[in-house]
């Protein structure tokens, strides 16, 4: 199962180009190939051969015109998203073909100026501020609200976004990558930002941008993407604490090679372990078994099941030779999306996770992403995914254990409100071992 | 080399579909038996077979709607020992072995695990040395099915079921005797997924033909295999099928504790 990437920039580029150049007979005919591509795809793929009541023939009629019709490449893809729409579905996007681009290309654009964003009501929150970058030089804090982002109001966009994606159970993963890709740009560029700082002030600054976090991967038809991971054992004092962060399920052997690094040597010394899956936006499935693997110890325990039109597929764990049975805590968001929402909602209904934060993203179908006559990608869910409690995770989540969300307050004073209750949890739990 | 028996090792990677017979009349259809033994006669003979003791093949795989390409070589050696490396971009190393008793698998992916039942005896019955020219010995039947086209060939459909799993479907050209289609369902952790293969460039390596290029599909995905080296008979070296420590320590677990206690609630 493949993660749906950049379906901010999608959005965001959906939202803001216009007055695309005039299309050539020739790119005319290739998207109305891609539309049929895309319209037979799914009605001979989607697992359910009805699409929940959707009249696909009345969808093509309707929208294959506009194709036909269509006078840029935008108006093209809009009609091709409408289409995909009709499905009220996650996992199903049209990705402009220039986001694709070449590992050796990939500075143009990928510039970032190093924090991290959550959409908290209708503003960008900085949830965090990475060590040394540039931001963290100009004294940019968390809990500052993004307000401009160059020349784009980002406020104003979120509330027309906020409107737009109201019934969206992924609003919060997609206003939020919307919002980092106004903030990104070409690396060395700079990028005037301003800010609203705990008092409301505005707070302008000039960040120049830097390459993203980790390693730049490049996982088959999906655009390259920067992979970082953070393994380490936190000493809180008396305790040992593994600690697993990563921003998606890709690149294996870099990302489980740290995680199984750090788990092998907590066996013996940790008192828990806890993952942070808080912005992780998913990649492949099988990832989430292997990872499964270090805390369940019996066989024959899944995650959950795939299920396609003609056939199912368990996702089942594989257990190390020696697990570890601590605590476990998993922390999530609404940036928390597909795999990341297998493996955390596997493992709460295995009962061998405890989950902290907010409700995850609600988009957890397997996917796959193809290129089109027309250049662009084409991203297609193959399956329904039921978590091994019963329930789908589509448009409904991984509901925490422990609500404790993102709040303006606790980020300008620098806490962290799911870490703080999880670190909480696994104090209790010692206790009472120990009693 | 892919040999017939390496076929199958093929389709185990994957797997086969079974596909839609057009049925014939029992006395119209030729003896699975012969239609087997045209195989090998077609392949080489069973001289030939006898020959290879060991093997390395060394090819490519694309997955060419998914963008992802990577690179795998089998190694094989009597009686039932097969080590499979690929090498996936983006996805890393992927082990599948077999040391003629356990059965493993290992990957960045997903860990490292045991292989066991069905699944176990499908990967030692694949890697066996004389599968193909002593098929009694791994089948309790064969019977002809009918007959098929795959492309414009018409083929034989010969179903084989084993001693142990599912029956699989085979389709032999009815003019070559060459083997162009194979379908089964592989047991797998994960649930019976059904797989269908297709073999076609057959050439000669050490006297016996053997398919170059190899599609599977899988749940609607197709993956394409082409052999780029066979090496017959070399010198393997004596660890090449050893256990690794990981699965080693997976075979203790399973010994010392064949019911693992169950997970702790949180």
């Amino acid at each position: 199962m493949l993660s749906f990437f950049r379906c901010g920039t999608a959005l965001l580029l959906a939202l803001s180009l216009a007055g695309a150049a005039e299309l050539t007979p020739e790119q005319r005919r290739r998207n109305v190939e891609s539309f049929d591509v895309i319209w037979n795809k799914i009605r001979e793929r989607h697992w359910d051969p009805k699409l929940g009541g959707v009249d696909w023939d009345q969808a093509r009629s309707d929208l294959r015109p506009k194709v036909e019709n269509a006078k840029s490449m935008d108006e093209a893809r809009a009609a091709m998203r409408e289409l995909l729409g009709r499905l009220h579905q996650s996992h199903f996007n049209v990705i402009p073909a220039d986001v694709y681009s070449e590992v050796g290309s990939a500075a143009m654009g990928e510039g970032t100026p190093r924090i991290d964003v959550r959409v908290i009501g209708d503003q960008a929150v900085v949830s965090s501020v990475e060590p040394a970058s540039a931001a963290e030089k100009e004294g940019v804090r968390t809990g500052w609200i993004v307000a401009r982002a160059g020349k784009q109001d980002v406020t104003a966009m979120l509330q027309r976004a906020l409107k737009a994606q109201a019934a969206s159970s992924t609003r919060g993963l997609i206003l939020r990558r919307a919002v980092l890709a106004l903030l990104s740009g070409d690396i060395g560029s700079q990028l005037e930002v301003t800010f609203k700082d705990g008092d409301d002030r505005p707070q302008v600054r000039k960040l120049t941008l830097e390459a993203p976090r980790g390693t730049l991967t490049r996982f088959g038809n999906l655009p390259p993407t920067h992979i970082w991971v953070d393994a380490r054992v936190l000493d809180r004092g008396s305790s040992k604490i593994g600690y697993l962060a990563f921003n998606y399920f890709l690149d294996p052997v870099h990302v489980m090679g740290a995680a199984n690094d750090m788990l092998a040597s907590c066996l013996k010394r940790c008192d828990a372990v806890v993952i942070d899956l808080r912005g992780n936006g998913g990649g492949i499935g099988g990832m989430s078994m292997g990872l499964a693997g270090w805390f369940v110890p019996e066989a024959n325990q899944v995650l959950g099941t795939m299920i396609l039109r003609d056939n199912q597929l368990k996702f089942a764990i594989s257990p190390r030779a020696q697990t570890f049975d601590g605590p476990l805590a998993i922390l999530v968001d609404s940036g928390s999306a597909s795999t990341s929402e297998i493996f955390a909602g596997g493992l709460k209904d295995l009962g061998r996770a405890h989950i902290f934060g907010e409700r995850t993203a609600a988009a957890a179908l397997p996917s796959f992403l193809e290129k089109l006559p027309n250049g662009d990608g084409f991203q297609y869910a193959v399956a329904n995914y039921i978590s091994t409690g019963g329930q789908p995770l589509e448009g409904i989540g991984v509901i925490p254990d422990v609500e404790a969300p993102w709040n303006r307050g606790d980020l300008l004073a620098g806490r962290d409100p799911a870490m703080e209750a999880a670190l909480e949890w696994i104090r209790a739990r010692k206790k009472a071992a120990v009693q | 080399m892919i040999s017939s028996k390496s076929q199958r090792r093929w389709a185990l990677f994957v797997c086969l579909a079974v596909s839609t017979a057009v049925c014939l009349a029992a006395d119209e259809l030729p003896k699975a038996e012969a239609i087997l033994d045209k195989y090998v006669s077609a392949t080489g003979g069973r001289a030939a077979y006898e020959k290879i003791k060991t093997e390395i093949t060394e090819g490519q795989l694309e997955m060419f709607a998914q963008g992802m390409k990577g690179k795998m070589i089998i190694t094989r050696a009597d009686p039932n020992k097969n080590l499979t490396v690929m090498e996936i971009e983006g996805v890393g190393k992927i082990e599948q072995g077999t040391d003629g008793t356990y059965g493993w698998d290992r990957s960045a992916l997903q860990g490292t695990r045991l292989v066991e039942g069905d699944e176990l005896e499908m990967r030692l019955r694949s890697s066996a040395n004389g599968a193909v020219t002593n098929w009694k010995k791994y089948y309790t039947s064969a019977e002809t099915k009918g007959s098929d086209k795959v492309g414009e060939q018409e083929c034989w459909l010969v179903e084989m079921t084993p001693k142990a799993g599912r029956p699989e479907t085979r389709c032999y050209d009815k003019k070559t005797g060459l083997m162009l289609r194979s379908a089964m369902i592989v047991k797998t952790p994960m649930g019976e997924i059904p797989a269908e293969s297709f073999f076609a460039d057959y050439r000669d390596e050490g006297g016996v033909k053997v398919p170059h290029t190899l599609k599977q599909k899988v749940m609607g995905q197709e993956i394409a295999f082409t052999v780029l080296k066979v090496s017959i008979n070399p010198a393997l070296p004596p660890n090449t099928f050893a256990i690794p420590d990981d699965v080693k320590a997976l075979i203790d677990k399973a010994k010392s504790a064949p019911a693992a206690e169950p997970a702790k609630k949180q």
